[in-house]
């Protein structure tokens, strides 16, 4: 009986899908794109994943192919955004398709009704020698395969990224797309790779849950993970920093809604933990005027449904004449705002 | 800018289409063919097919009755309940000899219901109302009578003592289940404990179904009652991971994790779905409440159908006990339907003392 | 013609022409137009003169139906900024195309920056950017964040970025439109410097005082085409404008003295507490405004003037003080209630909140006072007299490009500007709140404001004029208010004010530095 390590077993592995997530949600959003379709990436990932690995019976290749479904995904964001598609509307019609899809593939050629749970080996735990047999560490990194570390490792890379060259050009072009285009970056190709990287990541969240241990499908069984990794990517500020300990908010708060019924506390306490837990988390986001601001400009950049009137962020007062520019006389010269969106 | 915004019209229409096109599947035919002499049905869902519980077993009831009755019908999916009450009465416009209607706001149904009285229709499962008007018949099935027999299975294979459910949300729908599991428990081992997790509504997670049953496992309890809709897949991968036991629900589960699964308490939405058909079609419609269970066959356990994947697959110490259990549980059986064992009814009589016993406040 | 005969020019432009098909316009019209190494020419004109799509033609944004560039002596094809910058013409436009969350030194050499480990090295971009600042003129702090910056630096970060991608010919699009007197001062001997160091500037403006510091040659446009060229001191300001409108213009406004009447709006202890956002607010504003005489409100902008007239026109309720239009206390009255009472405002965003762009002009004409008698009976509206008000608003206003029945986005700035002023003087309104009034309007729309604004003084309205144009302020009011951060300074007899002293008193007070430092409280979290 090791209870806390058992809590944190738990938690760590309710965490990681939503991690992926999350990274995912971060890297769009900070590339200047609104992402609504993680949903749909994730259980893509979950889908295609299972699918491959019991077809070629190698996990890999079925975590492989599970990145490959969230980047086409993303490769479909990347083409609607250059044609100008309003990518929430997109993302939501996608959200929606992506779970008829694998419930009418299930049905119409895998046989199974609500569940496709075919005769797979998941993926193997990883035992650290000499680790597992400590009576604490043991218990916590029981039951821990390597997709779980890959989570871990892609929140840590993706703050060393953030600190190249070309993770500048990745932040350049989603903070101030018209001054990364006038630098010479490509910001269509940029947002484009961004997206397949968001969407591969996405989709490996989809085979941790699918191939990573359970080794069955089951409908929508990403279960709303895509939108809670929007949501603690929200609450970690879009930072690379703070995703893991965002995202682990959501995480434990499942683990410990689960956890804390063993120890008398009512079910109808408990099942508020996690929606507590995303409630507290988007009113604290909302609460912060320039993280509403910029989640208003990041809805503006990919959709034309207006949310309300969106104020400049502008310098910390007192600011010096921001007078905006004349009004160039609309019939005598075409208007040559450059879009971003080419 | 306005012609950006009519641009996406045409893509949220493909989206819509591909999307009918994924879902409706194979049901517009079946829609052309009713002809005037044919019986026909209409079927209402609150969802799309592929939940792995209710909605897929009414369908397979009526796939069941096109076979063997020879009627004719169609499927409509009514996904969000601000839909129904419209998808309802655009059904009755279409005159089908009756309308089948699990799972739907109680509401709506009603109302559509008494407004047109020469329309007849089923409910499956699963109404929680008190009346019902003329023209509606509706299945109240008994699930605590069997849970009971699944919860004297566990009680008499469980090896700790410690016997545990994971069940989808709080609510009597979900506690019929558990109460009487747990009175069947103690029927067969006063001394074991029984311990129960909720999973606030997630039905079809079965990641968190996996953690809430590798919790209960870890606390040393040795079989789990999955009542969670889908997120019960998790709690056998859960059992298998843990080399421990599980009791599936609804429909038969026992050969979704072979020797782990010991049996599965099943509420055939199938059978009552085929039932109201089969008696709309002789002119044995009546309306009310049909309270039925085991006697009726549309609530049992797996191996009184002839599941024998236990027996076959599961460990030698347990899966030699079955025969013994079996005949056990059908005396079992025989008693509840004579009257005497009364199982707490957590969703139609809370309030009785049985149910008292068990500690569940009313 | 040529100013640096003998040697090649690094710019010029042979007869470039663009004409735009879809709306039938000759932007630009056979433009010839030479620019000399280390030489400063002024590019002036009204908006809609085609000085814009000129400079597009050169940074790629549309390719020319005719006409060459050559830089150099070369001709080149330029097809975006890119290609622009890579034969050496820098752009600095009026908005900014800044990183807010990046260094100084992240901004300057973003695209080019240097690697260590294939990690980007800041030290090594800090010291580059340090070392081209020093060299310059352009002093920043390279480690700074642009978002904390006021925008006078900001603008140097800009240049900094074209010097740093060696531009050798600079393209300044209204580069003082943003600035304080001191800074813009400040830009022009920087200027001056980059020309002497060898480099080319071109620089747009349509202040003629500035252009005539800063340039050495002076080229204007009108309708697309170049309709003079002058050597430095060889036109006058009323010259260059003349050829710019093309008539003669009024460069200050025509005002017979006339002795202030009573006050007619007071305002005591008004304060609204910062937003959130943000924005300034309100500390204890105290003054009065007198019948007939115009108080002109100076300040950098955001520094409270916006919620000095929202508050006056009832848009914003104060936390504290009296607003008192005649014997009417505006603080508990509601926008329609303000101008029942005589209020008129001319909104600073013409575009969202003095105009509906959607609507017809004869809409947008009553908006204000469709449930009057004048244009409603018995809550029915009267077409007929709404359609005569409209067009005799065309008339007399000369609205180009209009009709009642069509919606006002068609409109250009100015014509849109005379429609809302048109609606809000109708009336004789008691008090005239004018926001920024010219702000982006060309220099004919300004005479025409202007000379309305002086009519409303005349006819003994009380006028508020809130301007960030120092001249304008100077040129039409009988006394002047400074704002800064939300403090209201005077009002000042205009003979007690110049330039310098108005200048110190919009970047607070006597301070010496030539601008405001940033509030670390107001920083927030980054």
């Amino acid at each position: 009986m090791n209870l806390v390590a058992d809590f944190l077993n738990s938690g760590i592995r309710l965490t990681v899908p939503i991690l992926f997530a999350a990274i995912a949600s971060l890297l769009s959003a900070r590339a200047g794109v609104l992402n609504l379709a993680i949903e749909s990436k994730v259980l893509a990932g979950a889908f295609v994943g299972i699918l491959v690995a019991a077809g070629t019976g190698n996990t890999l290749l079925g975590v492989l192919a599970a990145a490959a479904s969230g980047a086409l995904i993303g490769a479909l964001l990347a083409l609607a955004q250059r044609l100008g598609v309003d990518l929430v509307v997109l993302a939501i019609g996608l959200n929606i398709l992506v779970l008829q899809l694998t419930v009418y593939l299930m049905r119409s050629y895998l046989g199974g009704v609500g569940t496709y749970s075919p005769d797979l080996e998941t993926i193997p735990p990883l035992t650290i020698p000499g680790i597992s047999d400590l009576p604490f560490l043991g218990a916590l990194l029981s039951r821990l395969n390597w997709s779980v570390y890959l989570a871990f490792f892609a929140a840590i890379l993706v703050g060393i990224y953030f600190r190249t060259r070309s993770g500048r050009h990745l932040l350049a072009v989603g903070e101030a797309p018209i001054a990364a285009a006038s630098a010479g970056l490509s910001v269509g190709r940029t947002q484009t790779l961004t997206l397949l990287a968001a969407g591969a990541l996405a989709g490996i969240g989809g085979a941790y849950l699918s191939v990573g241990d359970l080794g069955l499908f089951t409908r929508n069984m990403s279960a709303d993970r895509g939108w809670i990794g929007i949501t603690a990517a929200l609450l970690a500020l879009n930072k690379p920093a703070f995703i893991v300990p965002a995202a682990a908010v959501f995480g434990f708060a499942s683990a410990a809604s689960i956890r804390l019924q063993a120890f008398d506390v009512p079910a109808s306490v408990t099942q508020f933990i996690p929606q507590g837990a995303a409630f507290v988390a988007l009113v604290l986001v909302g609460l912060r005027a320039k993280s509403r601001g910029s989640f208003l400009r990041l809805w503006s950049q990919s959709s034309r449904i207006p949310l309300g009137r969106l104020r400049e962020p502008g310098p910390p007062r007192p600011e010096p004449g921001a007078a905006p520019p004349p009004e160039s006389s609309r019939v005598e010269e075409p208007s040559s705002s450059r879009s971003p969106r080419g | 800018m306005s012609r950006q915004r009519i641009a996406l019209v045409p893509l949220s229409a493909l989206a819509v289409t591909a999307l009918l096109a994924g879902c409706a599947g194979g049901s517009a035919d079946d829609a052309a063919a009713s002809g005037d002499d044919t019986f026909t049905y209409a079927l209402i869902t609150p969802g799309a097919a592929g939940d792995g519980g209710y909605i897929d077993s009414a369908i397979a009831g009526v796939e069941l009755a096109k076979d063997e009755l020879g009627v004719e019908g169609r499927l409509v999916e009514a996904e969000s309940v601000s839909q129904q009450e419209g998808v309802i009465r655009s059904t009755v416009a279409t005159q089908p000899d009756i309308i089948l209607a699990p799972g739907l706001d109680p509401e709506a149904l009603l109302a559509v219901a008494e407004e047109n009285p020469d329309q007849r229709f089923g409910v499956p499962s699963d109404i929680f109302v008190d009346e019902l008007p003329d023209n509606v018949q509706a299945f109240a099935i008994n699930v605590h009578e069997s849970s009971f027999l699944g919860g004297y299975i566990a009680g008499k294979m469980t090896q700790t003592k410690k016997v545990g459910a994971v069940l989808g949300i709080e609510a009597p729908g979900i506690d019929q289940f558990y109460y009487g599991y747990m009175q069947g428990v103690l029927a067969a081992c006063p001394d074991c404990t029984v311990t129960s997790t909720y999973l606030n509504g997630e039905f079809s997670d079965p990641a968190v179904g996996q953690e809430a049953a590798l919790a209960l496992y870890q606390e040393g309890n040795d079989i789990i009652y999955a009542v969670a809709g889908l997120s019960g897949q998790g709690v056998f991968t859960a059992a298998e991971q843990e080399g421990a036991y599980a009791i599936g629900v609804d429909s038969n589960q026992d050969g979704d994790a072979p020797g782990t699964v010991i049996v599965s308490v099943m509420k055939r939405v199938d059978q009552t779905t085929y039932n109201l058909i089969e008696a709309a079609l002789n002119d044995e419609f009546e309306s009310g409440f049909v309270q039925a269970g085991m006697a009726e066959g549309v609530s049992g356990i797996s191996w009184a159908d002839g599941s024998t994947v236990f027996q076959e697959e599961g460990p030698e110490e347990l899966a030699s006990l079955v025969p013994g259990l079996t005949s056990e549980v059908e005396g079992l059986q025989q008693q509840i339907l004579d009257g005497e064992i009364e199982v707490c009814d957590a969703l139609n009589d809370p309030s009785s003392d049985v149910c008292a016993e068990l500690g569940l406040a009313s | 013609m040529t100013p640096t005969s003998g040697e090649t020019p690094r710019l010029e432009l042979r007869g470039l022409r663009k004409y735009f098909a879809a709306s039938g316009v000759l932007a630009v019209a056979d433009v010839s137009l030479e620019v000399g190494a280390g030489e400063v020419v002024a590019l002036i004109g009204e908006n809609g003169t085609g000085k814009s799509t000129l400079m597009n033609l050169l940074f790629g944004v549309h390719s020319p139906d005719a006409g060459t560039i050559l830089v150099d002596g070369t001709e080149v094809q330029i097809r975006s900024q890119q290609d622009a910058l890579r034969v050496g013409l820098g752009m600095v436009h009026q908005h900014f195309e800044l990183v807010p969350s990046f260094t100084v030194a992240q901004n300057v050499l973003l695209g080019r920056e240097p690697r260590r480990l294939g990690f980007y090295d800041d030290a090594a971009a800090e010291r580059r950017v340090a070392e081209l600042a020093a060299e310059t003129g352009f002093t920043v702090d390279p480690r700074q964040v642009v978002r904390d910056l006021p925008i006078g630096t900001q603008q140097r970060v800009e240049i900094l970025k074209s010097l740093a991608a060696d531009a050798r010919l600079l393209i300044l699009d209204e580069p003082t439109a943003v600035l304080t007197p001191s800074e813009a001062d400040d830009l022009v001997l920087r200027v001056r410097a980059l020309a002497a160091s060898g480099r080319s500037v071109v620089f747009i403006s349509h202040k003629l005082p500035e252009v005539q510091a800063v340039a050495d040659r002076i080229v204007v446009m009108r309708r697309g085409r170049v309709v003079g060229e002058f050597a430095r001191g060889e036109a006058s300001d009323a010259e260059l404008a003349r050829l710019m409108v093309g008539r003669d213009v009024l460069l200050t406004a025509d005002r017979a003295e006339q002795a202030p009447g009573a006050p007619i709006l007071e305002l005591a202890g008004v304060s609204v507490p910062p937003g959130a956002d943000g924005s300034t607010g309100l500390d204890d504003v105290t003054f009065s405004l007198h019948a007939g005489e115009i108080v002109g409100l100076a300040g950098v902008s955001g520094n409270g003037q916006d919620e000095l007239v929202e508050a006056i026109a009832a848009l914003r309720t104060p936390a504290s003080g009296t607003i008192r239009l005649d014997d009417v206390e505006l603080t508990r009255r509601t926008p329609a209630g303000a101008r029942a009472a005589g209020l008129a405002h001319i909104a600073g965003d013409r575009m969202h909140v003095g105009l509906n762009r959607l609507a017809t002009l004869e809409e947008n004409a009553v908006s204000t006072s469709f449930t009057s008698r004048a244009f409603a009976r018995a809550g029915v509206i009267r077409r007929r007299a709404r359609r005569a008000f409209a067009q005799r608003l065309i008339d007399d206003y000369e609205v180009r490009g209009a009709a009642p029945g069509r919606p006002v986005g068609s409109l250009s700035g100015g014509n849109l500007q005379k429609v809302v002023i048109g609606r809000e003087l109708h009336g004789s309104p008691r008090v005239v709140l004018a926001n920024q009034p010219t702000r982006g309007l060309d220099v004919g729309s300004i005479e025409f404001v202007h000379k309305a604004l002086s009519a409303a003084r005349a006819a003994g309205s009380g006028v508020l004029l809130v301007s960030t144009e120092l001249e304008e302020i100077m040129a039409l009011s009988d006394r002047v208010a400074v704002m800064f951060d939300g403090t209201l300074l005077g009002p000042f007899p205009r003979s007690e004010l110049d330039r310098e002293r108005l200048g110190r008193l919009m970047t607070g007070g006597a301070a010496a530095t030539p601008f405001p430092l940033a509030d670390p409280a107001s920083g927030g979290l980054r």
